[in-house]
């Protein structure tokens, strides 16, 4: 309710059509959570007093007494890096997309034209961006090229797991065997924990 | 115990959409049915929305505060359920789109926001005080006036008309499109039938209390087997039949004619069979002696609260009497109103006629699998009593039947505000909304509180909500807009509101629409000023004031 309008009037502008898209991204994401929650509640889930931790919707539970949310578990499953509801980023590269699609065809004005048609002010040009443009929630990092020791030691761990394959084809005494599928899991494990260190 | 934060309005309009969406797949002429089956193999088809919203599962407290705020609505006026979830929602839709700067709302979407939850705080109070403030009045003098009265017709086939749209456009809403149009017959014969318009108020109300007794419920048949019956149908056998020719009279007995040899608690000491014998011979008389007095006052039917004994059956059977035992003790009281008399509780009073009542007939009926008694009663001051035997194929769709129609007779003929008159409609398909729209608006430019004006607009945009799910199922998309700017341009042209919806006409009560607003309104009010939500793992007693005295 809008109670000290008179301050708000300088402040508030309209919301320029990236916001208005996010806007309507993220009514279209309610409306898709609503209707999921509904049919669930007509199956017989229970709706539970707790939301979810990672995206504060409402937790329902079925007859097995199993939580379940619908966000996470079917709306966000793989759309999540280029859905405009979620991402800012994404929404503005979508409107940048079409805006440059637009001003290639007619032609009008140079690069500076382009830029001076966005309403958010502070934005940086678009070659000065790895991927994405910047957004609201501030620039995007790019991915960082991979750190040398930690080709090294995938490296390494490459040639110690086919090397404990080998060994495990030709083995004959159980004991052995069974030590070198540990030595396999544990290469396994330490490949996933590299790799998860080269994500950000 | 431990306690939380009050849940932010984020989750408030989450709980509120997902409600809808479930309420929404019912609503309309169009609206579809929901299939219930348990595990213990019970089934139950209903679109009634306050039977859908009870039979979910909900363990969020909003949910069920939200629920138990529908359910108290839908007792008091009988309708409503989902019309009161969907503005609830919209309005909620509406307080989170303007809850503080419309950036700041946007940016904090969905999470707790301190300043949104002040903000909510304050709009429930405001809303509370615009109620009182500027609803009352507008709809009193704007939406009022153009509402035309059901009993103010002239002629009584224009008052018949107008009932049956009425009752038409309810029935829609209840029982779906295929058998509004015969119980809207059958209830505007039902009302007709009664001779209500002598003493409407105090007939309505007396069909409305009574109506568990005045109707029969039988499973088995189609619902077009339904019909009204003259009289009374008392739900007990004849333990005695006697056929008796023409009027006779009745006596409604609270007690048993044979004498108790003892009372409880009491020792019963017998010295000598001759003793036991003389007690025999005594009781034997006693019972000849009541039923013939009950000969003398000419009375052929005996309708007993309490179980008579074999003495008593078989004497009066000699007498030709009909007994009917083991009856409820409501529809008993309904009998002694309907036909003037007072019930006998003490037997020193039999030789009295003011206990005597006259019915026209009484004759075993069979309703489906249950044989009943059926009384003819004789018309009285301000009536002629009738009664209903509801049919339906299945438990749950009978029961519908027989709650619409209940719910039919307390909402739409009896229900009245201090606001506005009973009996004040207007045609069907949003006419309510678009008025109440139309010149909530035109009040914003009159008004120069912000505050007012925020309210005034959320109401309004909220209000259309509910014409809009109701187009929404039938056709092309455009429907509701179409239908809308043409009411719209007919206010403006100075036309009294006419007919709005394109489809069958009907009509709906205005008292009854303005109260769901009301209700939704405190109801929003209260969500919106929880401070804090307490869980407990025991079941709560609440103490009433004189379990604290």
């Amino acid at each position: 309710m809008a109670l000290n309008a008179e301050d708000e009037e300088f402040d508030w502008e309209p919301p320029s059509e990236a916001e208005m898209k996010v806007i309507q991204a993220r009514r279209e994401r309610q409306d898709k959570i609503s209707k999921l929650m509904g049919d669930y509640l007509l199956k017989g889930y229970k709706m539970l007093g707790e939301t979810c931790g990672q995206c504060e919707t409402i937790l329902l539970q079925d007859r097995q007494k199993k939580n379940y949310c619908v966000a996470c578990q079917e709306l966000d499953s793989d759309v999540d890096k280029d859905n405009p509801a979620l991402n800012a980023q994404a929404a503005l590269s979508q409107v940048r997309e079409r805006q440059l699609a637009a001003q290639d065809s007619p032609q009008v004005g140079g690069a500076s034209s382009g830029d001076s048609s966005l309403s958010v002010s502070g934005l940086p040009r678009p070659e000065h961006c790895e991927g994405a443009a910047s957004g609201l929630r501030g620039p995007l990092l790019a991915p960082p090229a991979p750190h040398p020791a930690v080709s090294c030691a995938e490296e390494a761990l490459l040639q110690k797991l086919r090397w404990a394959a080998q060994e495990l084809q030709q083995s004959t005494a159980v004991e052995a065997s069974a030590q070198l599928c540990g030595l396999i899991r544990s290469c396994a494990e330490s490949l996933r924990s590299l790799k998860e260190l080269q994500q950000p | 115990v431990q306690q939380q934060p009050p849940a932010p309005l984020g989750a408030l309009v989450q709980v509120a959409e997902a409600l809808e969406d479930v309420v929404r797949r019912c609503v309309g002429p169009r609206g579809g049915q929901v299939f219930f089956t348990k595990d213990t193999g019970e089934a139950l088809i209903t679109r009634e929305g306050r039977r859908i919203l009870t039979a979910l599962q909900l363990d969020h407290p909003v949910a069920r505060a939200l629920v138990g705020c529908v359910s108290a609505h839908c007792v008091a006026t009988g309708d409503g359920a989902k019309s009161f979830i969907l503005l609830l929602a919209a309005l909620l839709r509406g307080i989170r789109a303007t809850g503080g700067s419309p950036v700041a709302g946007w940016r904090s979407s969905g999470q707790t926001d301190p300043c949104g939850r002040l903000e909510a705080r304050r709009s429930a109070c405001q809303l509370l005080s615009f109620q009182t403030q500027v609803l009352d009045a507008v709809v009193k003098e704007h939406v009022a006036p153009h509402a035309t009265s059901l009993f103010s017709h002239t002629s009584p086939a224009e008052a018949r008309r107008a009932l049956r749209l009425l009752l038409e456009a309810f029935f829609r809403g209840r029982a779906g499109q295929v058998h509004c149009g015969l119980l809207a017959e059958m209830a505007c014969d039902f009302y007709h039938r009664w001779n209500c318009e002598r003493d409407r108020v105090g007939t309505l109300r007396m069909i409305r209390d009574h109506f568990p007794e005045l109707h029969t419920s039988v499973t088995g048949f189609p619902t077009s087997k339904s019909r009204i019956l003259q009289g009374l149908v008392l739900h007990r056998d004849l333990t005695v039949y006697c056929p008796a020719e023409g009027p006779t009279k009745a006596a409604v007995l609270h007690t048993a004619l044979q004498p108790l040899l003892t009372e409880a608690d009491s020792t019963l000491i017998i010295s000598s069979s001759h003793q036991f014998h003389g007690w025999g011979t005594w009781v034997a008389g006693q019972v000849e002696q009541n039923v013939a007095s009950l000969e003398n006052l000419q009375v052929k039917l005996l309708l007993s609260a309490v179980k008579q004994t074999d003495l008593v059956l078989y004497h009066a059977k000699k007498a030709g009497m009909s007994v009917v035992e083991c009856l409820d003790m409501e529809e008993l009281s309904l009998f002694c109103r309907l036909s003037g008399v007072l019930p006998l509780t003490d037997l020193a009073d039999l030789v009295d006629n003011a206990h005597v009542a006259s019915v026209t007939f009484c004759q075993p009926v069979v309703l489906g699998s249950r044989r009943y008694t059926h009384v003819g009663i004789p018309e009285g001051r301000d009536f002629l009593p009738h009664c209903l035997v509801l049919c339906g194929p299945a438990e749950g769709l009978t029961n519908q039947c027989v709650s619409a129609f209940g719910d039919a007779i307390r909402e739409n003929l009896f229900y009245s505000n201090t606001l506005i008159e009973p009996g004040a409609v207007l045609p069907a398909g949003g006419a309510f909304e678009f008025l109440l729209h139309h010149y909530l608006l035109k009040y914003t430019s009159r008004t120069h509180c912000p505050d007012t004006q925020a309210a005034c607009r959320l109401v309004a945009e909220a209000l259309l909500s509910l014409p809009r799910q109701v187009y929404a199922h039938s056709g092309t998309g455009g429907h509701f807009l179409k239908v809308y700017t043409s009411f719209v341009s007919r206010i403006q042209s100075g036309e009294p509101a006419r007919p709005v919806s394109l489809g069958p006409e009907g009509l709906e009560s205005v008292a009854c629409k303005y109260d769901l607003l009301v209700s939704v309104l405190q109801c929003l009010g209260r969500l919106l000023s929880v401070d804090a939500i307490i869980h407990t793992t025991a079941l709560l007693r609440l103490y009433t004031e004189e379990d604290l005295n």
